[in-house]
This record gives C-alpha cells, sequence and structure tokens, in this order.
C-alpha cells in the first residue's frame, strides 16, 4: 500500500525530470558540435594562413628571382646592344683599317725582279671567336690579300719562290698571317706572273 | 533582468530524480503557528530523513513572506528542488465518505463529492475511491480554494522549485496511520488527533483499517485565548504558560476545551455505533505546543488512554533540532511530513 494519493498539484513527469531535456541535448549537442566546427575552420584557417604565409615567403623568393632574372635579362639585351655596337664598331675598325703597316712590310720585300701590278683585299666574317677573358664571343674577320704580280730576271721561278719565302718567313707578317698563306704562282714565258694569296685573320 | 530559456527548465548540475521520481525531497508541513520541514532522500532502495527545522510562523497564507521559513527553505534549494507541502486549516476539509450506489465514472464521482462536500467552484477537490461494492463506495476527498493552492504553487516555482505534491494535513495523518499499523494495532483500535492552533484533524483506526478522518473546527486558539482573558496575558506568554505545564491551569484549559472535547466524543461514538468497535488509545501529534499538557487533558476528559504518537521505525531520523519543549518526543512534530516523504518515496521505488 502506497498510501493515498490526493494530490492538488500535478506531479512532475518523472521520465522527463530524471532525463535530459531533449531540447536541451540538441541544445548541447549543437553546442558540441559549433565549437568542433569552429575548432575545426580554425585548424583550417591556420593551415591556410600557414600555406598563404609559405605561399608570400615563396613569391617574395620570387620576385628576388625575377628580379635577378629581369637584371640578367637586361644585362643580356645589354650585351646584345654591346656586341651589335662591337659589330659596328668592328666594321667601323675594318673599314679604317689601318694596312700601311702590312703593305710597307710586303713592300719591302718585294725583290727588283718583282713588279706588282695588283693587289686585292677582301675582308669576309669568318664566325665568332672568343674575348680575352674566354667570356663573350666576339666577330672574327678573315682577310684575304691577293697579290698578283710578274717576275723578271732570269730566274723568275726562284724569285717568285724566294718572294713566297719572304712573306711567309717574315716574323711580323707570319704572326699575323699565321699558316693562311698560299701561293698559287703561275709562271709562263720570260717575265712570269703570279698570284699570290695571302690570307689571315684580322682581331 | 532575467533571461529564461525554456530548454533549459529540464537543465540541473545535480540530477536529483530519476525516472521513478525523486532522489531527495524536501517536506514543508504548514501547520497554524510553524512549518515544520525535513528532508527525505531515497538511497539504495531506502528512505532516509534529516535536517528537520521548526519555523515559527503565523498563517498558512503568509507562509511565503516569513523570511524565516524563506532562508530555511532557500537554504535546502542547494539540496534539492523538489518540494511537497502538507498543509490544512480551517478553510480547508478532509472527509472519508460513504456514498450509495456504484462509484461510476471520475467525473461522475468528483461531481457527488463536490455536492456532498458543498464547495463552490473556487475549491480544488480531489479524491480517491478506496471501497466499492454495488450497493455503496468509500471515497476519501480533500478540498482547498483554489487560491491557496495557486499560490503555494506559484510561491514555490518562482523561487526555483519543482513542486511535488500538495495535500491536504488529513491525508498524510491517514497515511501516517498507514504506515505505522503495525504499531498503533498493538493497541487495538486506535485514533490519532493531529492538533494546531485554529483547527484539528482526527484519524480513527479500527479492525486495522482507516474508518473515520475528520478536521474539527476545534483547536488550541480558544486555549489561548481563555489563558490570555484569564491571567492578563498577551498570546505569546499564554502559549509559554500553557507549554510549560508548571502552573495548574487547567480549571481555564478544560473549559476552554470543552467543545473540542464533545466534538471528539461525538466522531468516536459515531464510529463505535457504526463499526461496532469502541476506541481503546487515542495518540497526539502535531504542533509542537504543549502536547504533555493536552494529552493529560484529554485522558481525564475522554475517559480512555491517551499518549503522544510513539516514533515510529518507518519514519526516524537520525538529526533532531533541539528547540523543542520540555518532555517533548522529538520525533513527534515531523511524523505528518516524514510520513508525506516516506509515501512519495514509496511510489518511487523505497521501501519505507
Amino acid at each position: 500500500m502506497t498510501g493515498y494519493n490526493l494530490n492538488f498539484w500535478e506531479e512532475p513527469d518523472w521520465s522527463r525530470e530524471g532525463t535530459l531535456n531533449p531540447f536541451f541535448t540538441l541544445f548541447a549537442i549543437a553546442a558540441v558540435l559549433t565549437v568542433l566546427g569552429l575548432g575545426w575552420v580554425n585548424a583550417g584557417q591556420r593551415q591556410l594562413q600557414k600555406k598563404v604565409e609559405a605561399l608570400e615567403m615563396l613569391s617574395m623568393e620570387n620576385k628576388a628571382l625575377i628580379k635577378q632574372a629581369e637584371e640578367a635579362s637586361s644585362l643580356k639585351i645589354q650585351v646584345a646592344k654591346w656586341r651589335e655596337a662591337v659589330d659596328v664598331y668592328d666594321e667601323l675598325a675594318l673599314k679604317n683599317y689601318v694596312w700601311s703597316s702590312q703593305l710597307e712590310t710586303i713592300q719591302s720585300l718585294v725583290p727588283d725582279a718583282i713588279v706588282i701590278k695588283n693587289l686585292y683585299l677582301y675582308t669576309t666574317r669568318a664566325g665568332d671567336t672568343m674575348d680575352s677573358t674566354n667570356t663573350y664571343p666576339l666577330p672574327a674577320w678573315t682577310a684575304l690579300l691577293t697579290l698578283e704580280g710578274v717576275a723578271t730576271g732570269p730566274t723568275p721561278y726562284q724569285t717568285i719562290n724566294d718572294f713566297f719565302d719572304s712573306l711567309q718567313g717574315h716574323e711580323f707578317l707570319s704572326r699575323i698571317m699565321v699558316a693562311n698563306l698560299a701561293s698559287t704562282a703561275i709562271a709562263e714565258g720570260e717575265d712570269k706572273r703570279f698570284k699570290i694569296d695571302l690570307s689571315y685573320t684580322l682581331r | 533582468m532575467v533571461v529564461r530559456f525554456s530548454f533549459l527548465n529540464n537543465f540541473r548540475w545535480r540530477r536529483m530524480a530519476d525516472r521513478r521520481g525523486p532522489r531527495r525531497l524536501i517536506v514543508a508541513d504548514i501547520g497554524d503557528a510553524e512549518v515544520r520541514v525535513i528532508v527525505a532522500e531515497r538511497k539504495a532502495g531506502e528512505t532516509f530523513f534529516s535536517l528537520p527545522s521548526i519555523i515559527p510562523h503565523h498563517g498558512a497564507s503568509t507562509v511565503f513572506e516569513n523570511p524565516d521559513f524563506l532562508s530555511a527553505v532557500e537554504k535546502l534549494i542547494g539540496a534539492t528542488p523538489y518540494i511537497s507541502v502538507v498543509v490544512g486549516g480551517s478553510d480547508t476539509m478532509i472527509r472519508l465518505m460513504v456514498l450509495p450506489g456504484a462509484p461510476g465514472t471520475p467525473a461522475h464521482v468528483s461531481h457527488r463529492v463536490r455536492q456532498t462536500l458543498g464547495v463552490s467552484d473556487d475549491y480544488d477537490v480531489v479524491h480517491q475511491v478506496l471501497d466499492q461494492t454495488s450497493d455503496q463506495h468509500t471515497v476519501l476527498t480533500a478540498a482547498m480554494p483554489k487560491a491557496m493552492v495557486d499560490d503555494l504553487d506559484d510561491a514555490l516555482t518562482k523561487r526555483g522549485f519543482t513542486p511535488v505534491s500538495l495535500i491536504h494535513t488529513g491525508t498524510a495523518l491517514a497515511n501516517l496511520s498507514l504506515l505505522g499499523g503495525e504499531t498503533f494495532d498493538r493497541d487495538g483500535n486506535t485514533a490519532i488527533l493531529h492538533t494546531d492552533i485554529m483547527s484539528s484533524t482526527l484519524s480513527v483506526r479500527v479492525n486495522k483499517q482507516n474508518v473515520l478522518i475528520r478536521q474539527l473546527k476545534q483547536g488550541l486558539r480558544p486555549v489561548f485565548t481563555s489563558i490570555t482573558e484569564s491571567y492578563g496575558l498577551d498570546e505569546e506568554m499564554a502559549v509559554k504558560l500553557f507549554n510549560s505545564g508548571s502552573f495548574d491551569i487547567s480549571n481555564q484549559t478544560v473549559a476552554a476545551m470543552s467543545s473540542w472535547f464533545h466534538q471528539i466524543e461525538m466522531s468516536l461514538d459515531f464510529v463505535a455505533r457504526r463499526m461496532g468497535g469502541r476506541v481503546e488509545k487515542l495518540f497526539l501529534s502535531g504542533s509542537s505546543l504543549g502536547l504533555n499538557v493536552l494529552r493529560e487533558n484529554f485522558s481525564s476528559a475522554l475517559g480512555c488512554p491517551v499518549d503522544i504518537i510513539p516514533p515510529l521505525p518507518h519514519l526516524s531520523c537520525p538529526s533532531l533540532p533541539g528547540r523543542l519543549a520540555e518532555g517533548q518526543n522529538p520525533v513527534t512534530p515531523y511524523l505528518i511530513a516524514a510520513s508525506e516523504g516516506a509515501r512519495i518515496m514509496r511510489l518511487s521505488g523505497g521501501d519505507k
């Protein structure tokens, strides 16, 4: 017997009092999920921030590299300009090349038995050559000096050969004409005509 | 400004209830001159009582304006928010009635009970059919003014309590009679008179059954008035004089209690005629005011043994206050509150 139950008030819903309010439970779950979500978003943002910072660092390094590349590019352009300028200068220099010492030397070597009839001079571009520091390419020019003449006297062949040898063995000429000296001397009759090509590289 | 969120209504830092009922419950027995408060606790299927206190006050309607009472119960809200209230008074009713015929639907019973009690719609009426045959049914019923029921509920809810039960003092007395049945039945047919200032409640047990539960309009008020008028004292001094028992004031008290004696005699005679068994012992319970003096007066007037209600093993209380009158059984004032606590706890799985 549990006694007389004449209660003027309605007893609380004990199943509700003894458990959590479902709305409170939902609220608590929502709050926990929100906190977890915010934590996740925060962690994501931190990672994103780290990536942004890393990218910023890379960007700064890239900027430095770009600057260096731009400088290098600028230098390259300058070098090209300089090369062009050098080419122009060379051409100008070639135009104004002073042949007097070579011609004077050749003239001093011409024996009495030889009369120089024609003298031709061709200069051509022969690729590039490196500068003295072996860093920058420079244009190389080749000169072809052709002497046409007549040898007189009793031994014209000998005269031509001696003249040829003197040209080839001369210290100054051999220094600038290297081994490109070639002879296509042709001798016929008493006055023997000859043609000597002197090839050398201009520096 | 306090903002309340409805989804937090059921939030508790410490949950003091499970699906069966409260694990801890405050019970306030509101009398005319004092409130007797006790805490019932359910542990491992047993009910224990603790933290008893008696708070003096004047008038049941103003109990929630009494700072001492408010301070005492607001301290207890830390222990549990669940509270039961036992209250009586001259504007309430309790009746064990036998109605002819089968009970019918609860609405039908309720209608007949209201008619029999003669109460208006301003009253809340509760009832329980105890016994029924094809010829008649026995109904225990109680009535209280709606305003009183609602005011008490509002006052408690506003202070953060969760109201669990509001029962009439007579219902609690009848439950006490059931709980202590074995103890009372050793003395044969018994009656318990629960005394208060403005009224009293009588529960009669014959052949191990509650056969009468009745609220009497008589209480201790005429006694105090008589002492006040005879000796020219104020009421406080009159109460002290009555409680002390040091002076022979039986001439004034017996005369003032004659109407009370008469009502009790009529009730006991009614039971004797109807049930065929005379009450062999009367137990006194209730107010801490002068039960010893009342015992002597009732004993000589009714001509039957009268005793203060004994401590019941079911309702023992380990901690007791020290502000009881000399000679007062220390457990007695809390028995009504303890019986309601035990009832609620039994409903929720407490064995006692």
